[in-house]
């Protein structure tokens, strides 16, 4: 069995994907596994040695080739066609695409397999996506911080791999990269890693706070050593930090392989979104992870439990990826003040977990202080330390199930009986909210219920009425009433931070509805459906709980 | 007109009507430090073409750098040629063009617009040729008109795809850029043959 598993976006992603490498690798000794992936990510190969063989795309010489005057007009198509040709020898079983862009597709279209997972083409030139996981992700970018899965539990199910064990990314240290590190640990003191910069400047702390940071570590705890780590170009601008903070740092500017066996043999890692926290998740070191710019952490936060996310409370995270701070000062940033990160440091330095409580009270009005946890049906997800029950939160909660339920049935994945699902779930809830609060739950659990059997109702009238408002003329009322009905549906939807999620994928559509479009106003009928099945499954899934929590009581 | 004047340790250095390809001192050196600056250029490219020779001190150490890259060196000029042939370094293709016509009857030159390859420019000669070595640096990248033809035709898939474009009215003499590949991918119809793939996947890039 020969398995192509794609690959191209950056760095972190790539690492992000090698849990299910790893996975496929555990599955199918025997396979052939071979990635394509974008050719600056070649270095992480190293800590990655159950890769069989890599396909390199030359993204920065392709792309810059489009452009520059004195390179050959076809030489990006020239090369992609090389590129191709090559992967076309290999002779694929299966092209596992774990990049969702256009460009990826246009690609795995065009190598030759006997079966696709994730987003291609077909014969006839339309998206395929080989599991509904990958069809999901289509919509993705409609979810907002604590909706929706992370990427991993995506790429895991869409590839068919089990959401099960320890599904920890998988780096292994190399002997070039213990020995280098050696230079930097100082075992007689604690250790602690800083990553002080992201490829995307909104998303850094700052000299200043680090600087703070540092100084207050060195009051509250005495001797520690701070690896700063850098790459070459920003080896200088780390040097500018004040003298009293650099006497207890040491920067490194190492290899990827240094960093992994650095990170390893550290007692804390403070990182902002960036490459180095994915490597971490392969370590047991633990890990603070700062929120901040435009960075999700519920689609790419920290792939590993009992670690902490900390986002500032402002309305404007995450903000958009493109986009500038509108700030002068980014507010985000300064929100996370170093003396909480300093006391969350010493917390879990000295082991006294139960003690975050009181640093995240202390520090609620400014900051969110989340911890990571995998739920007993395997999936990745974060908790606030001070969090009350909401209907909000219940229906992220429910609606995870709902869709998790929903998609493996839809890609043909076994699924957990209702009993056994709502028993992971009322322990979900448990570790989120405490036990005292479950008599609460079920006025909370009535509430959801009315509001989606409210939206259900609509839906049905809808779905039957479809059949007759197709091919009928403009003016009919009977199509301006099924058009003004459906339009209502969708403002509802977006209106309500309960029914939303089940409006993403409708709200495009019926934004751009063309009654004579057969193919959009089949996507629309498909929509209706899909919300009719998952209204379904979260019915069932209220129903049950609120049986289990009267037994309980 | 090629003059030629001998400076330390021997070295011939070619003046072309009265332009010294090379520096008199160190050339050596400057050759060197040329070949270090090309460097980042160079890495990721099968073959490299120079447009010019001089008295053969760069391709040697491009040579000794990069041997396992493809060389084909372009010149105006026999006589640096026949100079430079006398180095015997092996991978290193001459050829010896006096105008586009020469380029485009050149076997070498044919062979060599299928690989990926970039074009270097011999810094003295290239200054001293200037007018002639652009249009050939034009030609081998396809930026004109013509010679967005001229590559096209290198790969018959392609201009299937471009003729068929074509015939709906859109080469029409304006010289073509890559973006157009963009809409000229969007107006075929039907099923997206492997060539359009490929197109449409550049697209992305271009964004």
């Amino acid at each position: 069995m020969k398995k192509l598993v794609v690959s191209l976006l950056r760095k972190g992603d790539f690492v992000m994907t090698s849990g299910v490498l790893s996975e496929i690798r555990r599955n199918s000794p025997d396979s052939q596994i071979d990635v394509l992936i974008n050719s600056d990510a070649k270095p992480l190969l190293e800590l990655m040695p159950y890769v069989d063989n890599a396909h390199l795309f030359e993204r920065d010489l392709i792309q810059s080739s489009l452009g520059e005057i004195d390179r050959n007009i076809f030489e990006g198509y020239d090369r992609i066609e090389e590129l191709l040709l090559s992967l076309n020898t290999e002779g694929y079983d299966e092209v596992i695409n774990l990049t969702h862009t256009r460009l990826s597709a246009w690609l795995c279209s065009n190598i030759a397999a006997k079966e696709y997972r994730g987003l291609h083409l077909n014969s006839q030139g339309f998206a395929g996506f080989g599991s509904s996981w990958f069809s999901y992700l289509n919509n993705y970018g409609h979810f907002s911080q604590s909706e929706g899965f992370h990427f991993s539990d995506i790429y895991f199910n869409g590839s068919g791999q089990k959401l099960q064990g320890d599904r920890r990314y998988r780096l292994i240290e190399t002997e070039h990269g213990q020995r280098n590190a050696l230079q930097y640990i100082d075992p007689s003191k604690k250790n602690i890693v800083i990553q002080c910069f992201t490829s995307d400047s909104k998303k850094n702390w700052g000299l200043e706070n680090i600087s703070s940071y540092v100084d207050y570590l060195v009051n509250l705890h005495g001797d520690i050593n701070f690896i700063l780590l850098a790459s070459p170009d920003e080896e200088s601008q780390l040097k500018k930090l004040n003298q009293k903070t650099l006497k207890h740092c040491q920067i490194a500017v190492c290899d990827l392989e240094t960093a992994l066996s650095v990170v390893q043999v550290s007692q804390l890692l403070i990182t902002p979104d960036t490459l180095i926290k994915h490597l971490a998740v392969s370590t047991d070191t633990p890990v603070i992870e700062l929120s901040l710019g435009s960075s999700q952490f519920a689609k790419t936060g920290i792939y590993k439990s009992d670690q902490f996310i900390v986002q500032s409370k402002i309305d404007c995270a995450p903000c958009g990826h493109r986009t500038d701070c509108s700030f002068e000062s980014n507010i985000c940033r300064n929100k996370i003040e170093p003396e909480c990160i300093a006391l969350l440091t010493l917390k879990i330095l000295e082991g006294h977990i139960s003690d975050i409580q009181v640093i995240v009270e202390e520090y609620k009005d400014v900051v969110d202080v989340h911890r990571t946890a995998f739920s007993p049906t395997g999936e990745w997800y974060t908790y606030n330390f001070i969090e009350q029950p909401s209907d909000i939160r219940f229906q992220e909660i429910l609606d995870r199930s709902t869709w998790r339920l929903y998609l493996n049935k839809a890609s043909g994945e076994e699924i957990l009986p209702v009993g056994t699902e709502v028993e992971c779930l009322i322990d979900t809830l448990h570790l989120i909210f405490g036990s005292k609060t479950s008599v609460y739950w079920t006025s909370i659990l009535s509430r959801i219920k009315k509001r989606i059997f409210e939206m259900s109702d609509r839906v049905q009238f809808l779905d039957k009425k479809f059949k007759n408002v197709i091919g009928i003329k403009d003016d009919d009322s009977d199509r301006l009433n099924f058009l003004k009905e459906l339009k209502d549906l969708k403002n509802t939807m977006c209106g309500s931070r309960i029914l939303k999620t089940y409006g993403f994928g409708l709200e495009d559509l019926i934004d751009e509805i063309d009654m004579n479009d057969f193919v959009g106003m089949r996507k629309i009928h498909e929509s209706l459906r899909q919300i009719k099945a998952r209204v379904e499954i979260e019915i069932k899934l209220i129903d049950t709980i609120r049986m289990n929590i009267t037994e309980v009581i | 007109m090629v003059d030629w004047k001998v400076v330390e340790n021997d070295i011939s250095i070619p003046i072309i009507d009265g332009v010294a390809t090379e520096s008199f001192r160190n050339p050596k050196r400057d050759a060197a430090r040329w070949v270090e600056r090309e460097r980042p250029r160079v890495e990721g490219f099968q073959a490299v073409v120079f447009l010019g020779v001089g008295s053969g001190l760069y391709l040697k150490e491009f040579n000794k750098n990069f041997p396992e890259t493809e060389v084909v060196v372009v010149s105006k000029e026999k006589i640096l040629l026949d100079n430079f042939e006398k180095l015997k370094l092996n991978g290193i293709h001459c050829v010896r063009a006096a105008n586009i016509e020469d380029l485009k009857s050149s076997m070498t030159i044919q062979r060599l617009v299928r690989k990926v390859f970039r074009v270097l420019k011999h810094p003295g000669e290239f200054r001293a040729t200037n007018s002639l070595y652009s249009e050939f640096e034009s030609f081998l990248c396809g930026r004109s008109f013509e010679s967005f033809g001229w590559h096209l035709n290198k790969r018959p898939a392609l201009q299937k795809i471009f003729r068929q474009v074509a015939l709906q009215g859109d080469l029409s003499g304006r010289p073509l850029s890559i973006v157009d590949l963009k809409r000229i991918a969007s107006r075929i119809s039907g099923p997206p043959s492997r060539e359009i793939k490929i197109l449409r996947a550049l697209e992305e890039l271009i964004k």
